[in-house]
């Protein structure tokens, strides 16, 4: 932690001569008085010290009021040395809440660093680390303070009477009179909304292929006997459905696998040329393919 | 209804837990004003001096031992006491409070600390509750206050905590100027009155073509 507070002096230091040089001369100036502030605070007044702080946007915060500057006024840069100044202290605090107070040490430093760099004007995609800052501290303080509210209009100083032993839950019950004909009412209306509701469920159809892979497979086959060459589209009559096609082209493929053909297209959506293959006019009479592999709907 | 105030005194003193307005409507077949008529009356008999207070929070009833009276209270009986919350549990409770639901991860950003210890109090004192899970990942749990927390800081419902919709403008304020900046120095390149204008030229050409068709 030294080692951290040693080297921002250093930066302190070439901060000021910086600044000396350029317009920032105003934050320095800026920087002093709070300083100062803070020493006359040290002096006369009750130090406060890192563990009196809820967290790091406490501390951040309480250093803006010291300053007595609007947030959206204030540099930050400015109020980083007293920060860092608070920081010596840290060995106070357990490691959990000292890595807190670590982390938005380094997110000041980041900032008071980029003050220092010429601002690149293109770069304006990233959210500017000091105004993300100065939101999060301005949201803090309306929280802190509304929880301050809060606290007065807490009251801890009510008491409750416990239920008497004989009280139950809230009490549903039916109607005291409940004749039978209002139950056989209630209960055909329900039932007659129920015949509506079926009524309205209307009957799709499903319609039987009327072709078969298996089908195809064996009109195929006796194709072939005959022909030793047709056009994928010889297979079809005048109106075909498009679920003869699928299953004529399913067949296709499977004798191709079997290698009952050979097909050839010359280009993407051309003709299909079918050839028979010379080997099998023998297999073609005997062999039963198993038909039944495909015969799924008979 | 006669004697409403009366009724609903003696049911609300029996049940001793809060006792739903709803319910006391749908038994008694009355309106909700009638009963805020009569609960009105009821806290007049009940005022600052009485020892019994009649707490109306989100649309229960029930009744307390006035604060006022604590200390004579405790000499004779020795209630259980609670404390009052510390500053870290105050401010979380006061985020969940305006922002709910809100996760646990959303109140860390605004206090810029760990706030698990917090919450595990709020939550053991039932002052909060998870309300549901966060549609991001992870599905982190969402919390929202009691009925118990009402209770205690005295409000009837969350609308009615103290600067409720300033303060949540507020917040909305600081998170538009200073999240999109970028976009709050756009400026359209046609302005308002000449698309007017524009928009005004076109109409009538159309009508004159109308007039040459007919």
């Amino acid at each position: 932690m030294e080692n951290l507070t040693n080297e921002t002096q250093i930066e302190e230091i070439k901060v000021v001569e910086e600044a000396s040089k350029s317009p920032v001369f105003d934050v320095t100036k800026l920087d002093k008085k709070s300083l100062e502030i803070l020493e006359e605070t040290e002096d006369d007044e009750y130090r406060f010290t890192l563990d009196q702080f809820e967290g790091p946007l406490d501390l951040l915060l309480h250093l803006i009021k010291t300053t007595k500057i609007d947030i959206f006024e204030v540099s930050l840069s400015a109020i980083t040395e007293q920060y860092l100044e608070y920081m010596k202290h840290i060995d106070d605090l357990d490691m959990e809440r000292a890595s807190e107070f670590i982390d938005m040490s380094a997110t000041l430093l980041e900032i008071k660093s980029r003050h220092l760099l010429p601002t690149d004007p293109i770069e304006t995609d990233e959210e500017d680390p000091e105004v993300r800052l100065k939101r999060q501290i301005e949201e803090y303080r309306i929280f802190k303070e509304q929880s301050e509210k809060l606290s007065k209009i807490e009251d801890v100083c009510k008491f409750y009477k416990a239920p008497d032993d004989s009280v139950g839950e809230f009490k549903y019950e039916l109607p005291e009179k409940l004749p039978v004909d209002g139950l056989i009412q209630a209960f055909t209306n329900l039932m007659q909304n129920m015949t509506i509701k079926a009524e309205v469920v209307q009957e799709k159809k499903i319609v039987k292929d009327r072709f078969t892979v298996a089908q195809k497979i064996t009109q195929i086959k006796d194709w072939l006997i005959t022909k030793d060459r047709f056009k994928f589209t010889d297979m079809f009559e005048g109106d075909y459905s498009r679920s003869e096609m699928i299953n004529t082209f399913l067949a296709l493929l499977e004798l191709l696998k079997r290698q009952y053909i050979t097909v050839s297209q010359e280009g993407l959506f051309n003709e299909i040329d079918i050839v028979r293959n010379d080997d099998i006019s023998s297999r073609l009479t005997e062999d039963t393919i198993a038909a039944s592999e495909f015969d799924g709907d008979k | 209804m006669e004697n409403l105030e009366n009724i609903i005194e003696s049911v609300v003193f029996v049940a001793g837990e809060p006792v739903l307005i709803s319910d006391l409507c749908f038994k008694f077949d009355v309106k909700p004003k009638e009963i805020e008529k009569a609960v009105q009356k009821l806290n007049q008999k009940y005022d600052e001096a009485s020892g019994i207070k009649l707490l109306c929070f989100n649309n229960k009833l029930q009744f307390a031992s006035n604060p006022a009276y604590v200390d004579y209270v405790s000499s004779v009986l020795n209630p259980i006491r609670q404390r009052n919350l510390t500053k870290a549990t105050l401010e979380t409770i006061a985020i969940i409070a305006y922002k709910q639901p809100v996760t646990r991860l959303e109140i860390e950003e605004i206090r810029g600390v760990n706030c698990d210890y917090a919450i595990n109090i709020l939550l053991e004192h039932k002052l909060i509750e998870i309300v549901g899970r966060k549609d991001a990942v992870g599905k982190p749990a969402l919390f929202g206050t009691t009925d118990e927390f009402l209770k205690r800081f005295n409000i009837t419902s969350i609308a009615d905590l103290p600067d409720y919709n300033e303060l949540l403008e507020n917040v909305q304020k600081i998170r538009e100027t200073y999240s999109d900046s970028l976009f709050n120095h756009f400026e359209p390149t046609i302005q308002e009155s000449d698309m007017d204008k524009k928009l005004e030229e076109l109409s009538k050409q159309e009508t004159v073509k109308t007039d040459e068709e007919l």
